[in-house]
């Protein structure tokens, strides 16, 4: 797991707007740039932000980078990804360990 | 020899730039920030420290300072397109700063420092809020990090705080200095909650600024914060350094809003130290 290399490369798509160009022109390339393990280039492609979340990449960078590719319209996608992936935790382990859900 | 004449606690919320919205909240919260505004000239005030947090935008994974002092020039918002706020100067005040920024040295403070800094909305919004139009007051800006994991312990902001002021009254400029403590109150930045405001919660911590329970906002653990009032809400560490600076100040809300449609708990209070 390397949270560190993902917010390399989501502060770097967040903070250049030339580096959006570069990412949208050829993801798949692009992610050869940083030390990214396969699943970790698997949930950057496919944006799932909810594991990513899980894993501890800052959140406010994660919305950043998100809306800087995908637009500002699809904030709302992003929030209803972690929404969805907080109901998945949720079914799957004992509530007592998430207490934010309780809140 | 200079002093500390006061300080305010307030949010640094962007909507407040670039959100149109004529609605009584928004004229509520943008009044408080005039209402600052003319404080400022009726305390005579020269020089606004204005403390707030980078939102992962000027410090990268590269390097995070925990705390920050801009010791030269200043220049800002860096976030000027997502906040439809056109960047410009911002007059510091070099000496002070620099003096701030020994004077800390001596008194235990690892400061990071700045020799030139863009300022992300944290700083540009208060400033350019409540003191842009007031000619010739002065901008100190001071960053502490309360976005990025592992975030500044709320006990070093507030000795921060502590430095600062005895750092101003060992100035033997005549400077008076105000300070910012911006951020909060309770808000989610990027996560599934965003949007979600705990104005009880938030009603909680402006009660315990106003009885000066200091004590009890250090005991608030972050763990506790975010889960009852989000990351945005670790911003009151900044609250904390503002109050570590004007010590027995009598603390009073100005105005609070709970404002979902703004994602934030928009909160106000004067640290009044002449009272």
């Amino acid at each position: 797991m390397s949270t560190g290399a993902l917010e390399k490369l989501f502060w770097q798509i967040h903070t250049k707007p030339e580096e959006v160009k570069r990412y949208c022109d050829d993801p798949g390339a692009y992610l050869r740039d940083f030390r990214l393990d396969e699943d970790e280039r698997e949930m950057v492609l496919s944006w799932d932000v909810g594991e990513m979340a899980a894993r501890g990449v800052n959140q406010m960078l994660l919305q950043f980078a998100f809306t800087a590719v995908n637009g500002m319209g699809k904030h709302g996608e992003y929030i209803m990804k972690l929404r969805e992936a907080k109901k998945t935790a949720s079914n799957s382990e004992d509530e007592k360990d998430l207490p934010w859900l309780r809140s | 020899m200079a002093e500390v004449v006061g300080g305010f606690l307030m949010p640094h919320n962007p909507a407040l730039v670039a959100m149109a919205d004529d609605s009584a909240q928004a004229h509520t919260v943008r009044g408080a920030f005039n209402h600052i505004s003319q404080r400022l000239e009726a305390l005579e005030a020269s020089t606004v420290i204005i403390i707030g947090d980078d939102h992962y935008t000027m410090f990268g994974p590269h390097c995070i300072p925990s705390c920050l002092i801009g010791i030269g020039d200043v220049e800002g918002p860096i976030d000027e397109d997502f906040l439809r706020l056109k960047s410009g100067r911002i007059e510091n005040n070099e000496p002070l700063a620099n003096h701030i920024l020994q004077a800390g040295f001596a008194d235990g403070i690892d400061w990071a420092f700045a020799k030139a800094l863009a300022v992300d909305h944290a700083v540009a919004i208060p400033h350019h809020l409540a003191v842009k139009a007031l000619p010739g007051v002065k901008t100190i800006p001071v960053y502490l990090n309360a976005g990025v994991f592992p975030v500044i312990p709320s006990r070093r902001a507030y000795q921060i705080g502590q430095s600062i002021l005895r750092a101003v009254r060992s100035w033997p400029g005549d400077d008076r200095v105000v300070l910012f403590g911006t951020g909060g109150v309770s808000h989610w930045v990027g996560y599934a909650e965003m949007g979600r405001v705990n104005a009880d919660f938030d009603r909680r911590i402006l009660a315990m600024v106003e009885r000066r329970d200091v004590e009890g906002l250090l005991a608030l653990s972050d763990e506790t914060i975010l889960e009852q009032a989000g990351n945005g809400c670790l911003e009151i560490k900044n609250w904390l350094c503002a109050m570590g600076a004007t010590p027995g100040a009598k603390a009073e809300v100005i105005v609070y809003e709970p404002m979902p449609q703004w994602v934030t708990g928009m909160g106000f209070a004067e640290l009044d130290v002449a009272a």
